[in-house]
This record gives C-alpha cells, sequence and structure tokens, in this order.
C-alpha cells in the first residue's frame, strides 16, 4: 500500500509539530504545511493530498471558506476539521460545505491519526 | 450559571486534557483596568451577538513549561508562546460554545490569537466589565481575564 499524503492546515505551529509527528509516526506523508485558508487551496492544487487536517479560524481566509473551494474543484477531497468551537451552528456551516469529518480541541495527535486513518477507510 | 462559570469549567477541562495536568482556581475577582503582564499574554477578541475579550497571561518560563509538557520541541520561547496561544484559543472555544448552545442566537466567534511578550507590559481594557481568574498549576499560575461589554441577561 503506497504511504497516504497529509496536508495540515492551522496557523499556529504547535499543532503542526503535535500533528506532523503523530502522523508521521503512523505511517504518513506530511506533503504540506498551510497557515491559512489562501496557501491551504494553493497548496492542495499543487500536492494533491489524500487527506487535509483543516484549522476553522485562521487569518487571511479561513477554514470553511478554504475547505468550500477545495470542494467545488473537488468534491471527494478528505477534510477533517479541527475545532475550538463545536456549537451546533458552526458544525451545521461546517456540513453545508460539504465536510463530513469534524473534530472539537483540543486533542492528542493519536486521536487524530486515528480519525485520519477511519477517514481512509470509510 | 453565570457566564464566568463556563470559563472556569472550559479552562479546567482544557488543560487538563491539552496538558494532563491538575489545575486549580484559587481567586475570582473583579479585573483592574490595567493588567501588568506577567510575562507572556494571549489576547483572543470574541465577537458576534456580545463583544468581548479573553486575556491570558503567565510567566515566560511556566510558558515554556507548559508547552513542553506536550512536546520538547515547544519549549523554545516563539513555539512556547504559539502553544499557549492555541490554548487560550482552545479555553475560550469551549466556553463560547456552551454560551452559545445556551443562548440561542448570540453566535459568538473568536478573533485569531494575538501575542503579546515581554517584561513591564501594561494591557488596559476601560470598556469591559472583567473577570479575572487565578488558576495554580505546578509550573506556576496563570491568569485569565474576562470581559464584555455590558451585562449578560
Amino acid at each position: 500500500m503506497s504511504t497516504k499524503k497529509l496536508m495540515i492546515v492551522d496557523d499556529s505551529p504547535a499543532i503542526h509539530i503535535i500533528i506532523g509527528k503523530a502522523a508521521t509516526a503512523g505511517g504518513y506523508d506530511v506533503c504540506a504545511h498551510a497557515k491559512n485558508g489562501d496557501e491551504a487551496v494553493k497548496l492542495y492544487e499543487q500536492t494533491s493530498p489524500d487527506v487535509v487536517t483543516m484549522d476553522v479560524t485562521m487569518p487571511i481566509k479561513d477554514g470553511l471558506t478554504a475547505s468550500k473551494e477545495i470542494l467545488t474543484k473537488n468534491p471527494n477531497a478528505k477534510i477533517l476539521m479541527l475545532s475550538a468551537m463545536g456549537d451546533e451552528e458552526i458544525v451545521t456551516e461546517a456540513m453545508k460545505a460539504g465536510i463530513t469529518h469534524f473534530m472539537k480541541k483540543p486533542f492528542k495527535g493519536t486521536e487524530i491519526v486515528d480519525a485520519i486513518n477511519d477517514m481512509l477507510s470509510e | 450559571m453565570e457566564y464566568i462559570e463556563f470559563f472556569v469549567d472550559s479552562v479546567i477541562e482544557s488543560f487538563e486534557k491539552m496538558f494532563e495536568e491538575k489545575i486549580v482556581l484559587e481567586k475570582k475577582l473583579s479585573a483592574p483596568a490595567c493588567i501588568s503582564s506577567l510575562g507572556a499574554a494571549v489576547v483572543v477578541g470574541i465577537t458576534g451577538g456580545k463583544k468581548g475579550r479573553v486575556l491570558l497571561d503567565m510567566g515566560l518560563v511556566t510558558a515554556s513549561k507548559l508547552a513542553g509538557k506536550l512536546d520538547e520541541e515547544l519549549e523554545d520561547e516563539d513555539l512556547s508562546l504559539f502553544t499557549i496561544a492555541e490554548f487560550c484559543n482552545i479555553a475560550a472555544g469551549g466556553a463560547t460554545t456552551m454560551l452559545n448552545n445556551k443562548y440561542k442566537g448570540v453566535g459568538l466567534r473568536l478573533s485569531t490569537p494575538s501575542i503579546f511578550a515581554g517584561s513591564n507590559s501594561n494591557i488596559y481594557s476601560p470598556k469591559l466589565n472583567e473577570v479575572l481568574l487565578d488558576f495554580s498549576t505546578r509550573f506556576g499560575n496563570i491568569r485569565f481575564y474576562i470581559g464584555f461589554e455590558g451585562e449578560w441577561e
């Protein structure tokens, strides 16, 4: 089985390190790091990751807007939305954008890897 | 339940889950209009139906030790500041989620965190009715200053 590619999108370098180390240990190739939604859309096109972890609140372009743009270009894109907020409104908004996987912060790196494994086995 | 209790619960839950450490609320007071920072401060703005602000303040050593609990690489000063900013964002996010679920339609949202570091910094917030939550941890005290414009019904 080929190594799956992961793109991490978050404005916090700490989150990149935590997810990156767990993902690498879990057998993933972290092919791209984006610190805002604008970078995420560009890097998605350039690197074609198998799965994306996407923060919601980011400068320049938020995660919901970036996810909508990615899903418009690739409706099969697999995006795991990560947010410090988990109220009904934000989850509904994410689902309307086509996002089917959502995880509330805080999380352990291993929990993210488990969630990604589940997404890719669906 | 007073709005501030949502923040107390969220800080404790977020801290214990994120750092796997105990945290105890020592004091809950009205905050002064001028705050002297302990060295590392993070501000997260709250927008939506009510405007407010969450300020997290702690010493630089405390920030570094906490970040190091997650990963040794994060003990670096810049990365430790980003780590406590993420903690502030998560704690504020948990509390605003609870407030959004209780007060339907208030639609609170968070701004991206701003980080300040350095000694002898004073932070003023004349328009907000702020509460100081002073927590103790084994790495040093951490303080949350939480304020909104106006009163909660």
